[in-house]
Parts: structure tokens; sequence; C-alpha cells
């Protein structure tokens, strides 16, 4: 596959800011001159977004390629978009999640809305299928709930601060007893800990019909996408052509129900 | 959907057909027309987006704009947001940064940048591989009229022989240990302890061979590299790099900054500064604002912003502060 041809067979992609609740949500569409459908990319959680940043934009420019338009984004107070981190919780995100959506969809209410969530972004993008919003639903690497997402960066910042000789649980205690705790430079809140034990899939995805593909990336070459134990990008040079290429086919084959519902 | 809000606004960069994907903070104060600025440009650390680990970049870009220094960071070629596929051309990353490939497309970057804004002239600021190609960059073109490097390294990545001989042996002795669940624990325990005994002895050795060379570059020296390092310094380009402690030199080790500054001929103007407790990332609160702190010192030292007519030019002061920084006396040259 020529993954260089992606890009130059979609040379239109817009980067820019979408004002929300005070902040900017940095956003990048992936536009396709006739497309077939839509997708959000509601990407993982903030410390895990350097590991996966480049196959995320590889796969939105492989889907826009291929006719359908991609928008990706960064939740608020991460990445490129503003607002504080220390202030965000996992229920901002969703708002961010369900804002696009709705979003993405008014700019062509006729065409389908597929939501795709990786790690983090499965959450978010199921709560916001079983909400009523998208027409399909893709997840990659699905959590259980929030707080295993968080499991892993903590596990790296113990590791990587043994000389403290504080264990991932001494640091646990610390967040449950109401203080806040840096990691890999971002400052997490009590409340976003707290809240990450109650901030789960959805108990039954209400589909109503609507396709669902969930994707487990554990043993594949995919599983890189969330870097190595110890904190190092091992995932810039995969080839993931094998994923994008199953998941477009389920997508397409998906499309014509899809349209159908329109 | 807006390309720009009130402090910062998406910019692209398009070279040779490829676009490269920045952002840009705008400074607090307006430029002044009849003087100008420079700005400050952070490229990629490693293969990391343009925000960097821990977004410490837009931490740092957002403090430098505050101060009144437009300040952009961008993605190199295949990084980030910006074009290109290095996996599907066949590029290493690392090789590929440590020779350089990556300079000339940060050159085209700085030298837009200093047309379209009307700059004096722009300030990289690189960090691990990204202060390499911030060396080779600035050996290229004068548009870089300084650096700040953090944690920059001047050797090439490669195994040494006797490295991997260990480790390819160290494998082997748990392989074979991993043989059989009975006796597994106990050899396990035994083969920990020889291989560490023999790593000390390979650690020591080595350590003595480095301190009786120590004159001498290593093999592993990324000798291009220091020859542009050695023109920036013969040329005055004002440096001033900011160190870990993880990046400090070790017992043994070959202490590279310690060998180019006193190599560097007089008139150089480079600075060292450790920054205490940070670690290789610098994504940390602490070590952010360290990095911040310094940094906003020294450009006020060596660039600083011109004042608005009718203000009184505080250049006679900044050139005394810059020296004082910079340990030279600036006439020199």
């Amino acid at each position: 596959m020529d993954r260089q041809a992606d890009r130059l067979n979609n040379p239109v992609e817009r980067p820019g800011y979408l004002e929300f609740c005070g902040a900017h949500l940095y956003s990048v569409l992936h536009e396709s001159p006739d497309p077939i459908a839509r997708v959000l990319l509601a990407g993982p959680f903030a410390s895990e977004r350097y590991f996966s940043y480049v196959p995320w934009v590889r796969w939105a420019r492989f889907l826009a390629a291929r006719g359908l338009e991609v928008l990706r984004f960064d939740y608020r107070g991460v990445g490129e978009s503003t607002g504080g981190f220390d202030r965000m919780s996992f229920s901002d995100w969703s708002e961010d999640v369900d804002f696009l959506a709705g979003w993405l969809k008014n700019r062509s209410p006729h065409l389908p809305l597929i939501l795709h969530g990786h790690e983090l972004g499965a959450i978010l993008a199921s709560r916001a299928f079983a909400s009523g919003l998208g027409d399909a639903l893709l997840l990659w690497s699905s959590p259980a709930n929030a707080n295993d997402v968080l499991r892993r960066p903590l596990s790296r910042h113990a590791f990587k601060n043994m000389y403290a000789r504080k264990s991932a649980s001494d640091y646990i205690r610390d967040l449950e007893a109401n203080c806040g705790l840096e990691v890999e430079g971002y400052e997490w809140s009590h409340r976003l800990w707290r809240e990450s034990f109650t901030f789960q899939m959805p108990d039954d995805t209400e589909a109503g019909g609507r396709p669902v593909k969930v994707v487990n990336l554990e043993g594949t070459p995919a599983s890189l996408l969330k870097g190595s134990a110890m904190g190092y990008v091992v995932s810039h040079n995969l080839d993931l052509s094998g994923l994008y290429t199953d998941n477009l086919e389920w997508m397409m084959a998906a499309l014509p129900a899809l349209q159908e519902r329109q | 959907m807006k390309r720009a809000i009130e402090t910062r606004e998406a910019i692209a960069v398009v070279s040779s057909g490829v676009r490269l994907q920045g952002t840009y903070h705008r400074p607090a104060r307006p430029a002044t027309e009849e003087k100008r600025r420079v700005g400050v440009l952070f490229p990629n650390s490693g293969v990391l987006p343009r925000a960097a680990g821990g977004d410490a970049a837009v931490y740092w870009a957002d403090w430098l704009a505050a101060s009144g220094y437009p300040s952009f960071r961008f993605d190199l070629p295949g990084l980030g947001d910006s074009d290109r596929d290095p996996a599907a051309e066949g590029i290493d990353f690392q090789a590929h940064a440590d020779a350089g490939g990556y300079a000339p497309w940060l050159a085209a970057i700085a030298s837009d940048l200093v047309e379209r804004f009307n700059l004096a002239g722009v300030i990289v600021v690189g960090h691990c591989s990204g202060a390499v190609t911030a060396l080779f960059a600035a050996a290229a073109t004068r548009r870089i009229a300084g650096l700040i490097l953090l944690d920059p390294y001047f050797h090439v990545q490669q195994d040494s022989e006797v490295q991997t001989a260990l480790n390819n042996w160290n494998k082997r002795v748990f392989r074979s240990l991993d043989g059989g669940w009975a006796a597994r624990l106990k050899l396990r325990e035994a083969g920990v302890k020889v291989l560490s005994g023999l790593r000390k002895i390979y650690h020591r050795l080595n350590g003595n061979r480095l301190l009786v060379r120590r004159k001498k570059l290593p093999g592993s020296a990324n000798l291009p590299l220091i020859r542009c390092w050695n023109q920036l310094a013969s040329a005055g380009v004002p440096m001033l790099i900011l160190r870990s402690p993880s990046y400090a030199p070790k017992a043994g080790g070959f202490d590279y900054i310690d060998y180019l500054q006193r190599r560097s001929p007089r008139g150089s103007r480079m600075s060292l500064e450790p920054v205490e407790g940070a670690s290789h990332a610098f994504a940390e609160r602490q070590s952010r604002e360290a990095v911040g702190k310094c940094t906003e010192r020294w450009l006020q030292a060596c660039f600083p912003i011109p004042k608005c007519t009718g203000v009184q030019d505080s250049e006679p002061q900044a050139a005394e502060l810059a020296n004082a920084i910079l340990g030279t006396d600036r006439n020199v040259r």
C-alpha cells in the first residue's frame, strides 16, 4: 500500500480551532471532495497521545483518501487545544466528543456519521453513541472504565521515579487523600481520579440496529500504539496497513445500511 | 473552524512541495516597524508531536510569547501533522536525525518565518534529537541567530561490540535457564549474580579506558555535528545548553560539553546551565518553569526586544547582562 499516496490523494487538511465552553479545541478536518460518510476520531488519554499520534494521523489520511471525511482533535487542556488540564475530567472530554460529533453531523446531515474511539476515546465514543449520536461505532482497545486508562501512566510514573521509593499504591493513596499528582507533565486532580472509577463503558450500548465493531489490539502490531511500558514511543514506523484495511472494509460493508437509514 | 484565535494561529510552511504544520504563538507586545525582533522556533523533540512531552513546548511557547517573543512550534516531515511518511520511504528516524537529515527542513522553516513575520532572525530551541537538528540547521543558515539546546547529544547511536556480545550471552543464559521448571529459580538467581559481576567488571574497565583517553573523542562521536558546533562557536553564535541530571556525564563517560567548551575559540558565546531535578523530558512543572525562566533570561540578555521609538534603548545594559551570563566579552570578536 502506498501510504504516501494517501496524503497526496487528499490534499485538503484543515487544522483550526473550534470554540467550546470557553476553550478552543484544536481540530484537523481531513476533507474529501465528495464524501460518502464522515468519521469522528476520539483519541487516547493525554499521556498516551504521543505514542499513537503518527499512526492516528495516517489512519485519518487513509480514510480521507478513500472518500470518508475525518475530524480528529485534541481534548480540552491537552496538546494543541487550550484550557487547563488540571481543571478537566472525563465528563468534560465526553462533552468535547458530543460537541464535535454534532458539529461534524451538521456539516451534511444526510451523510452517515461513524464514531471511532481508541482507548479513552473508546469510552467517550461509546457514551456518545449510547446517547444517540452517530450511525456506527468502531472501538479500538476499549478499557472497562477510565481508571484502567489511568493505571498505565501511573505505573510508568512510579517506575520513572523509583528513587522516590514510592510504589504506584503510594501514589494512589495520595490521590485518594484529596491530593493532586503530576504524572508525565499533567496535573491529575482528585476529581479526575475519583471520576475514573465510575466513568465507564455504557452497560448496554443502545445500538438500535446500528453497527458496532470492537477491535482488541492486544497481541497485534497495533498494541504498540500505546508505547513501551517505560514510556518510549515505539509506534513511529509501525505498519498498520492490515488494521486500516480491515476496519475500512467493515465501514464500507456497513455503509449501504447506514445510507438507507438516512 | 477558525485558523487563528486570540493567542495562537495554525500556520504552515510549504517547502519542496511538503506541507509542514506549525503553531504560531502571538507575542503579547506588538512589533515596532523600525526595529525587528527575533522569533523563537521549537522543532519536534524526538518523534513526539510539536507539543512535546507533557505539552512542555506549548508551555514554553506561551511563556516566551507573553514576554514579547513571537514563538513557533513546527512538525518536521513525517512527524505530527506534517506531510510525508518516513516509514513508507524507509527512513529510520534516529539515523536520519543524527546525520542532519532534518536540518534542511528546519532551515527552510526558519527562512520562511523570518521573511513572513519580518524577524531579525530565529532562535531554535531544540530538545534531544531536535538539538542535533538545530545545530546542523544553524550551520546551514544565518537566519538562525542563536540556539537553546536541551540535553543535546554528540554521539551516534551504535552498539558497542562488547556490550552486544554481553547482552547476547545474557540472553542465551536466560534462555537455557528457562528450559527446566525445577531448577529455574535457583539458576536464575545464580545467573543474575554472575552477570551483574561481569557487567561491573566490564563497566569498570570501560570507565578506566575512557578516563585515560578522555582528551580524545570516542569512536562513536558524531564528527559532522561537532564540526557544525565548532563552526557556530567560531562565528560567535550564542548558544545556551540546558542539561538535566540524567544527561550529566557519568563516571567513566565522556563529557562532550566539557570537551567542546575547552576547545571553543575565544569569542565563542556558549553557556551551560544544569536544570536540577529535571528528567530528560523536562515535562514536569518544576523543570518546565526552570527552562522557561532560563530561556527568557538568556533571550533578554542576548536578543533584547527593541523598545518603541522614544523609549531609551536598553542595549548597553543588555550587553552587560549577556556578558555576565555568557562569561565572555562580546567585543573580542
